[in-house]
């Protein structure tokens, strides 16, 4: 803080202050969660702030995480996810690149069917019959392609890829490129950054889906892990159905509480971790090292 | 670069078809029905499917397997038990109305709770069987354990059961607790009357009960749900919720009797007294009272009988913090005309078993319904096996050799509610805690005396004004407890019951009444004939 004034000093401060301030006013939510799921269950229910453990316990991650069907789960989500991300962003693409050429025949129409989904469904059986008859009930292809490609996610594409100059694929023509050398050479490398964000997008989306599993899904060792962590929270917090008050929390050990907070973590954390290795893709311009000039 | 890339793609996309085409050959498998496509009781292999909600849901756990082989030796084939996990509370109707919307989809026994509407519609489709001719010949265990009351509910005016009850309460499950530890050290006895119980809460509230100096205890808590209340609702011989049997024979809602203003009013005075703990007008989970419960500062509480089996989680969280802390479980208040009552559970159940069109031996299937309600396999299926899950000792106790992680592994739990045995099949409960259920049995029974329960699940004009009318009651009502509305707000409410569909309501509700009571005596003789024989 060399040549400041005494005043911009004494606002640097007061600005330094307010901005660590903001940031634990962020940050203490995850924080709460965090040590709410790692504290003893019994003495969490007290309530109040959480800036360590209280009586620290692994109880909840624990119960979670032994449980066989957690394990299962996590694989179905981690598989659906891997798959769902590669088809669904790869279809998108095609999809995206086909409607965004306006030399494609009829691009009006397939364009518009691509948005009638957007406004309008089938309804919930309908959809459920489809997949039924398609024999894809109790598979993974269930809760892979009913969701992979969205009508939002190739709108983004395509108006992505209408950003990319015709004269560049003209260029790659006069090369003696065809079609499908283009897409996957020249505007597949250019479109990382899209690419990324609607990866990303879908990522998400498959890594939180619980529906298909309540729709498509009769085995349990194929829920998703989102679906057998609502599950698990909705058990140990539905204390009573039946009116005896005992059927249902005494089957857990842990508190509700602490399970939810524990279930957060195990929820988020994975998905987290992946946007890091996104993000040089989203900073990243579009064109840099294409056309210059 | 590029062609790495593209080769990458590629490797991704066989994995990923190589993977998900193997795990959908091993779905469809699973999915297979088993050979019973032959018809009439056979004698192959036979596969059952059953919706299932209670439990760890735990799949392909050692319970299954077990269950599985005591069907295979009681019905002299081979018997395999396809467990169908139903998704969490807030998803399972979705879940089943989609199972339900197509025969090849349905489960052999559909558990469902709560869904009247869908259940009416599954009637009229007809995809429901009639259970009666198979209750008859193989059905014992379930028509011995259910009573006659349980059944009228589940019965068809047709002279048909498309459902039985999967779980019904115990006749009276809550009680009104107090702390005898601060009785004890309050000098005082326990309250029998309304005026003396007001008089304990008010010591538990004032005067320091448990001796640490601080102004920290209420008198009385409880969840935002009348019931909160019973003891005072009760002492008063209403329910605010219920419809109400008049001494001229005709049916009133609750809410607008006028014992209900005498004890809104008497708790308007106790709440602006600090009496009452605030928390019970934003308490919306169970999970909330249980939390303020264990923390020990509530002096009397109306709540769950199971809560005095030592190893209930209520009761553990207690006396964790509470070491010397003791709830008492006390005979219900007397009000000024000396009625005094529990709340009465319903006969009706809660959820409910349906054999559905799917089921190819509908006979076998009750069959296998019927073994699962035997006591000897409900406690296989329940606790496990004797001597080396669990042991009784010789005053009845029951005591687990296993943790609960170990029981929810071995699934454990997983055929809740496939008619739930309430008796001494119930191992959990320890002797007292099943002389309580007795007691309450008794101490409930003048309200349900009291109070028309009512069958029919075709109500339109309840369906369509309750929900407005209810909305104002409970606007009201907690109003003014919370003395933020005078009590002549309860008259205004009263004044508007009959033009916001009140009148229709209680014109259809008597109408109900009559035709109830009628139908009672139809299904009197029609048990008479095709049940009681048969038990």
């Amino acid at each position: 803080m060399v040549g400041l004034s005494k005043g911009e000093k004494i606002f640097n401060y007061c600005n330094y202050v307010f901005m660590v301030l903001l940031l634990i006013l962020m940050l203490y939510p995850f924080w709460y969660i965090l040590m709410g799921s790692l504290s003893d269950s019994k003495l969490a229910v007290g309530g109040g702030l959480f800036l360590i453990p209280v009586g620290f316990s692994v109880d909840a991650y624990t119960a979670i995480l032994q449980n066989s069907a957690f394990l299962s789960s996590l694989g179905t989500t981690l598989i659906t996810t891997i798959a769902g991300t590669a088809i669904g962003t790869f279809f998108t693409a095609t999809t995206a690149y086909a409607l965004s050429k306006s030399r494609l025949r009829g691009g009006v129409f397939f364009a518009f069917i691509v948005l009638f989904t957007m406004l309008f469904n089938g309804g919930l059986v309908p959809n459920y019959l489809l997949i039924k008859e398609l024999g894809m009930m109790n598979s993974l292809w269930a809760l892979i392609l009913p969701n992979a490609i969205n009508a939002f996610n190739v709108f983004v594409m395509m108006s992505f890829f209408r950003g990319i100059p015709n004269e560049l694929e003209e260029a790659a023509k006069i090369d003696g490129a065809n079609d499908l050398t283009i897409f996957f050479r020249i505007v597949l490398p250019l479109s990382k950054p899209v690419l990324a964000t609607i990866g990303l997008f879908i990522a998400v989306f498959y890594w939180n889906d619980f529906f298909s599993t309540i729709l498509y899904i009769n085995d349990k060792d194929m829920w998703q892990l989102q679906a057998y962590l609502r599950n698990l929270i909705e058990n140990t917090s539905m204390a009573i159905r039946g009116g005896s008050g005992t059927a249902v929390t005494a089957q857990m050990n842990v508190s509700p509480f602490t399970i939810r907070m524990a279930s957060i973590i195990i929820a988020t954390v994975p998905i987290l971790i992946v946007y890091p290795f996104l993000q040089k893709h989203f900073a990243k311009g579009a064109m840099i090292g294409s056309i210059k000039g | 670069m590029k062609k790495s890339l593209g080769l990458l793609i590629v490797t991704v996309f066989m994995l990923v078809f190589s993977v998900a085409c193997s795990n959908e050959s091993g779905g469809e498998s699973s999915g297979e029905k088993g050979n019973n496509a032959t018809g009439e009781a056979g004698t192959g292999p036979l596969n059952v499917s059953l919706t299932l909600m209670g439990g760890p849901k735990t799949p392909d756990a050692w319970v299954n397997e077990a269950l599985a082989k005591d069907l295979t030796d009681h019905l002299d084939r081979d018997v395999t038990v396809e467990d169908i996990f139903l998704p969490s509370w807030s998803d399972a109707k979705t879940k089943i109305n989609l199972m339900m919307s197509d025969k090849s989809s349905m489960p052999d026994v559909l558990w469902f709770w709560d869904m009247n509407k869908e259940y009416k519609q599954w009637v009229d489709a007809g995809v429901l069987q009639d259970l009666t001719p198979y209750l008859q010949s193989k059905g014992q265990n379930i028509i011995n354990y259910y009573n006659r009351e349980n059944l009228f509910y589940s019965w068809d005016p047709s002279g048909k059961i498309y459902r039985i009850p999967g779980d019904v309460s115990e006749p009276g499950t809550m009680t009104t607790m107090i702390r005898k530890d601060w009785l004890d050290n309050l000098g005082l006895d326990v309250p029998t009357t309304i005026d003396e119980y007001v008089d304990v809460l008010r010591a538990f509230t004032f005067d320091d009960p448990d001796g640490n100096g601080k102004d920290d205890t209420y008198g009385i808590s409880g969840e935002n749900l009348y019931r909160a209340f019973a003891p005072f609702f009760y002492a008063y011989g209403v329910d605010v919720e219920q419809f109400m049997i008049q001494d001229d024979g005709t049916i009133k809602y609750g809410s607008l009797m006028p014992e209900t203003r005498e004890v809104l009013e008497l708790l308007q005075g106790l709440y602006k007294e600090g009496v009452i703990d605030p928390r019970v007008l934003t308490n919306t989970e169970q999970q909330d009272v249980d939390d303020i419960m264990a923390n020990g500062k509530i002096g009397s509480i109306y709540r769950w009988v199971a809560f005095f089996n030592p190893e209930s989680t209520y009761n553990l969280a207690f006396k964790e913090k509470n070491p010397d802390g003791e709830y008492i479980a006390i005979d219900p208040i007397k009000g000024p005309s000396g009625f005094s009552s529990d709340v009465p559970s319903d006969a009706i159940g809660w959820s409910f078993l349906s054999v559905t069109g799917a089921a190819e031996e509908p006979e076998t299937v009750v069959d296998v319904i019927d073994r699962m309600a035997s006591p000897e396999t409900y406690r296989l299926i329940t606790f496990g096996q004797e001597g080396e899950l669990y042991t009784i000792d010789e005053n009845g106790v029951y005591d687990s050799k296993l943790s609960v992680d170990e029981r929810n592994k071995l699934g454990l739990g997983n055929y809740n509610w496939y008619v739930q045995r309430k008796d001494e099949a119930n191992l959990e409960n320890t002797p007292e805690v099943n002389e309580l259920f007795a007691a309450r049995d008794k101490s409930s029974r003048p309200m349900r005396e009291k109070i028309f329960f009512v069958k029919s699940l075709n109500r339109p004009m309840w369906t369509e004004y309750a929900t407005d009318i209810n909305t104002l009651r409970d606007e009201t009502f907690w109003g003014i407890i919370s003395g933020n509305l005078p009590i002549t707000a309860y008259d205004d409410f009263v004044d508007q019951y009959g033009a916001l569909g009140g009148d229709k309501i209680d014109e259809e509700t008597n109408k109900l009444y009559s035709e109830q009571k009628n139908q009672w005596e139809e299904f009197n003789a029609w048990y008479d004939e095709n049940i009681e024989p048969y038990k």
